[in-house]
Parts: C-alpha cells; sequence; structure tokens
C-alpha cells in the first residue's frame, strides 16, 4: 500500500461520521522504485488531503513538507523528488491503519490492506 | 467478485470419441464432382446435390484485400466494430457483423452464440497489428460464412459442400501461411500435401447431427481439396467453424496455441495474467469492450468494485491511460490481481502508480465519496454465486456514493430485473437501454448508467 493509496482510503462502517484520515502503524514498508512524472504529481496535489498526507509521510519517515503547496514549490526540483518518493516509491508492506472515531484497526498484509468490514457493521 | 460460472454453463460439447478411423471416408463425396488436387476453387462449374443456394457470402470480398473472421463477445459487437475500425483506421463498410439467427424466448445461444465480425482490410495493413486487434477473443483467417445451413441431416452435406467450394482458400491459405511464417515456423506452401492439420466445431442449437460429425465432414472437404493429413494433437493449421441453428462460419485459426478439441471457444492467452487460474475469470477482450462503452479516458479513476482477478482494472490501465482500482472479497483473488498486476508491470504494460488492489465489501466501500471517475464492473451472476437481492440495493448506494456526479457506470451482469428493483433512479440515470450479451454461452446483460 502507498501513500497514494492511503489517501483515499476511509472507514465507512455504520455510525462512523468522520472515518478519515486513517491513523497508520507501520512494521515493514520497501521502496520500490518508480517513473518520475513530475505532471502526474502536479495533477495529483488538488486531488490530495494534504494535511492526511503529511501526517502519513511522517509515519514512513519522511518529514519536513510544507503545510500547504504554492505553485512555485512545482518548480522546485528537491520537492518533487522527495514528494514523489513518498507518494509512490514507499509500499507499506505489513502496518495497520486506524479509524480515527471508532479505533478499528483494519490490517496491511503483504501490502493489500484488508477493509473488510463484518457483517454487523455495514 | 470471482464468477463460478463455469460449472453450470453448458457448453455444447459431446463426448469426445477417438476417432478410430481417420477421417478420410471420401464415400461422402460420391456427389461431389472429382476434383484435382490443385483444382481452382473460383470455378464452380457443377452444383451440389443439395439444392439451397450455395450463397456462401464469399464473393464481395475484393482481390487486394485480407479478408479475417474475429470472434468477440456476443452482443457487444457493435461496440468492438467501432472499436477495430478506429484502431485499424478503416471505414465501416469493411468491418461486417455477421447476423445472429434469433432463437426461442429464453434460449441461450450457447457458445456459439459469440460474436462474429469479418473484417476485410488492404494489404498494406499489417497481419501483426489485426492479429493483436483488442476486444476480439480469436483471430482467423475467413473462409465463408453462410445463413442458410439445413439443420436436418442434409446439412452435413451442405457444410462440406460449401467448405470444398469456398474460393477463398487460395487468400485464406496465404494470410494463415504469413502468420506462422512470422511467427518464425517453417510451413511450406499452398499445394504441399505435408500440411497437418484439424476441424473443429462449436455448435449450438437443434441440428440431427453433433458438432463432432460437422467436424469430420469440414476434415472431409479439407481433404478433398488439399489431401493433407489429420493430427488431433500435433496439428499445425487448426480449421474452426462456429455452428449456431443455421448459421455457419468457417476459417483458419490463426494462433500458435494448441487448444484442446473439446466443443469450446478458445481460451485467451494473455502474457500478463500469470495467475489467472481461476476457471472462469473475464475474457480481457470482453474486459475491453466494456471499457470502451464506458469512454475510459487517459488519467481517469476507474473503479471495479468486485474485480476478482483484477482483469477490468488491468486493461483500462494498459489500453487506456486510466488509474485502475480494484477490490474484491476473496483474498486469494486479490493476491491473484496484485500478482498479475506485478506480471504487467515487469513486462511494461502498466506504469506502477496506475493499479491498486484492496481487500474489501462491496456493500460498504472503504473509498471517499465522489473519488472514482467510472465504474466498470463485472458482476456476480449465475446460479451459484447470485449476489442476494438484499445486497444489490446496497452495492448499488455504495456504487452512486463513491462516483463522482456525471460519472459512468458500466455493468455486467446477469439480469435487468434486478437492477431496476434495486437502483435508485434519483441518483443513477439508465443512458442506454441495455445490450443483451452472451458470456461464453451465458446469458447477460450490460447495463450503461449516469450518476445524476
Amino acid at each position: 500500500m502507498r501513500l497514494l493509496t492511503h489517501n483515499m482510503l476511509a472507514n465507512n462502517a455504520k455510525g462512523v461520521t468522520k472515518g478519515f484520515p486513517l491513523g497508520l502503524e507501520v512494521t515493514a514498508v520497501e521502496t520500490k522504485e518508480a517513473e518520475f512524472n513530475p505532471d502526474f504529481l502536479k495533477k495529483m496535489v488538488p486531488k490530495l488531503e494534504w494535511g492526511a498526507f503529511c501526517e502519513a509521510a511522517a509515519v514512513i519517515g519522511v518529514t519536513g513538507f510544507p503545510t500547504a503547496v504554492t505553485p512555485d514549490l512545482f518548480e522546485d526540483e528537491a520537492f518533487l523528488k522527495k514528494f514523489h518518493n513518498a507518494l509512490l516509491e514507499v509500499h507499506v508492506e505489513e502496518g495497520v491503519l486506524i479509524c480515527p472515531e471508532s479505533g478499528r484497526r483494519f490490517a496491511i498484509n503483504k501490502g493489500i490492506p484488508n477493509m473488510l468490514l463484518n457483517e454487523d457493521e455495514c | 467478485m470471482i464468477n463460478f460460472r463455469c460449472w453450470f454453463i453448458l457448453n455444447n460439447c459431446h463426448r469426445l470419441e477417438r476417432q478410430k478411423r481417420p477421417i478420410t471416408t471420401k464415400s461422402s463425396f460420391h456427389s461431389l464432382p472429382p476434383q484435382p488436387r490443385h483444382y481452382a476453387l473460383h470455378k464452380r462449374t457443377s452444383r451440389s446435390r443439395v439444392h439451397a443456394s450455395l450463397t456462401s457470402e464469399t464473393a464481395r470480398a475484393e482481390e487486394d484485400r485480407n479478408v479475417y473472421l474475429a470472434l468477440v463477445t456476443g452482443g457487444l459487437e457493435g461496440v468492438a466494430k467501432a472499436s477495430i475500425c478506429e484502431s485499424l483506421d478503416i471505414s465501416n463498410e469493411h468491418v461486417s457483423i455477421v447476423s445472429q439467427p434469433t432463437l426461442a424466448k429464453g434460449l441461450s445461444a450457447g457458445q456459439a452464440g459469440v460474436g462474429k465480425l469479418i473484417i476485410s482490410v488492404p494489404e498494406s495493413v499489417s497481419l501483426e497489428s489485426v492479429v493483436k486487434l483488442k476486444g476480439v477473443q480469436s483471430m482467423y483467417a475467413y473462409l465463408l460464412h453462410s445463413n442458410s445451413v439445413p439443420t436436418c441431416p442434409e446439412g452435413l452435406e451442405y457444410v462440406q459442400t460449401l467448405l470444398a467450394r469456398t474460393n477463398r482458400w487460395p487468400q485464406a491459405f496465404t494470410l494463415w501461411r504469413s502468420y506462422f511464417l512470422s511467427q518464425g515456423f517453417d510451413v511450406p506452401a499452398l499445394g504441399a500435401d505435408t500440411i497437418r492439420f484439424r476441424a473443429r466445431c462449436i455448435r449450438d442449437g437443434t441440428h440431427a447431427f453433433t458438432s463432432q460429425d460437422v467436424a469430420r465432414r469440414m476434415g472431409s472437404a479439407v481433404q478433398g481439396v488439399w489431401n493433407w493429413p489429420v493430427d488431433l494433437k500435433r496439428y499445425q493449421c487448426e480449421v474452426v467453424g462456429v455452428m449456431l441453428e443455421s448459421s455457419f462460419v468457417c476459417g483458419l485459426h490463426l494462433t500458435t496455441l494448441q487448444t484442446s478439441l473439446k466443443g469450446n471457444l478458445p481460451a485467451e492467452k494473455v502474457a500478463h495474467y500469470v495467475a489467472a487460474e481461476r476457471r472462469v475469470s473475464l475474457r480481457p477482450s470482453t474486459a475491453f469492450l466494456l471499457l470502451s462503452l464506458a469512454r475510459i479516458q487517459p488519467g481517469e479513476i476507474v473503479l471495479d468494485p468486485m474485480a476478482g482477478v483484477g482483469t477490468i482494472p488491468i486493461e483500462a490501465a494498459i489500453h487506456f491511460g486510466a488509474r485502475g482500482i480494484g477490490g474484491d472479497l476473496a483474498s486469494g483473488a486479490v493476491v491473484q490481481a496484485k500478482e498479475n498486476a506485478v506480471e504487467a508491470l515487469k513486462l511494461g504494460l502498466i506504469r506502477s502508480s496506475s493499479v491498486e488492489f484492496y481487500e474489501w465489501n462491496t456493500c460498504a466501500l472503504p473509498l471517499e465519496d465522489s473519488m472514482a471517475d467510472a465504474i466498470v464492473s463485472d458482476l456476480p451472476f449465475g446460479m451459484s454465486c447470485e449476489l442476494s437481492k438484499r445486497m444489490y440495493p446496497k452495492a448499488f448506494a455504495e456504487m452512486g456514493r463513491v462516483v463522482k456526479p456525471g460519472g459512468r457506470a458500466v455493468l455486467l451482469m446477469g439480469s435487468r430485473r434486478l437492477l431496476y428493483d434495486s437502483i435508485d433512479m434519483h441518483c443513477w440515470k439508465i443512458m442506454e437501454s441495455y445490450y443483451p450479451v452472451n458470456i461464453g454461452g451465458l446469458n447477460a446483460c450490460v447495463i450503461v448508467l449516469c450518476k445524476q
């Protein structure tokens, strides 16, 4: 699971009103090289929940992102590289996603988040 | 979700009795004029005993064009035709859809109800570009097509005569040979009597004969013309016929894959599906046609909430440049989907950011509202795995929530009735009436929805 993925996931169980962003606990990460594509990154920024991304990035050990993205940052090669690394290259192989409201834990096994809810939760 | 359809698909494969005699029964040829081996087939001098007009619609193929027969998902021929015309840059009139005979209400056409297209392309269009066409299950060098095969015992003689007399043998053989030469095989030229062949028929409908009978007669016809030896296992050339009621198409199979002799349609071998062991996962060609129907644009997010081994998200990423997101309730399927994606990545077909798979329940998707541009999915259907009626409304509500307003949904499902019972019309608008389709012989339908 990459942070790109994490940014899209929410706990949608019955009775939970604010299931986003999910907290992240990590036990194993793997870095796999991905093609660097600045245009894709620029397009992704408005689609991301930036605060959630920064928090998750800190968990996987990439810190120092600005609180908001300004257009001039798109010209900053170092920023883009770091953003690219955190968003697309670091894969959480083993870990847990935690609902901010209910504390429900979703396991990540072999890179696949198990978001299945029990019968009584949905 | 994975489909367990195969358990109950009635393929018309009759028990294969190994033929004790080779198919050299010349007796069946008694009514035909003796033919020299390199008979100029277009000189049609005499009529056969079977009186029905032998107008196998072959004449309209022009001389300097190559003619192919393509099998596609039955019911989506129009979508396939548009996509073929666009990718080969040929005009509409050069792709014709073979009309399907109307069947009694409620009757499934079976595997022979597969869609058939006859494609005529100028010689300048490379063979490779035609064989690699997306949305096509399997490709053949076109031999003949007839809509007037008698279903009584005389039908056998009729088919044999058609195949023996078609004037398309030289062109079809040349096309078939150039394909095998391009694949690095050494194939003798036309006229050699060393080409090992077999004939195969996929038949559905009510006939006074079996598919093996048809195959045997097809074999006799080929032997009467070329005197090739029969080899059911180590064949070089496969003559395939598809017969549905009175309609019959025939061609030379353009594949190096040695397929089973059963009366099934050939499987699709696609390099990046390493882990598609599940016996009835969706055909990649069908997935492509569904995605075409959804008019997916590059960069869009395509969601398949019941992705199984991931065919739809992966095809969306490869052929449409979309970001494919898929998930399934079955963890085994999700693992296989990931393996397939890794293979596609290794082969350089997709980028690492283009597909993602999760383990989830369609009735409670762990996704944010309005995150997807389109949903394309093969909903589970069939007797053993029908989503319960209770689940359909929940699934549609969830799909409606995660698609952005104006987004599309293209869904392959077993029956429309379930749709009307469970869809919220304030949320979804039904775009086109629906497409009745034939999935491996089973009746199904494709619906196109738009989020309000």
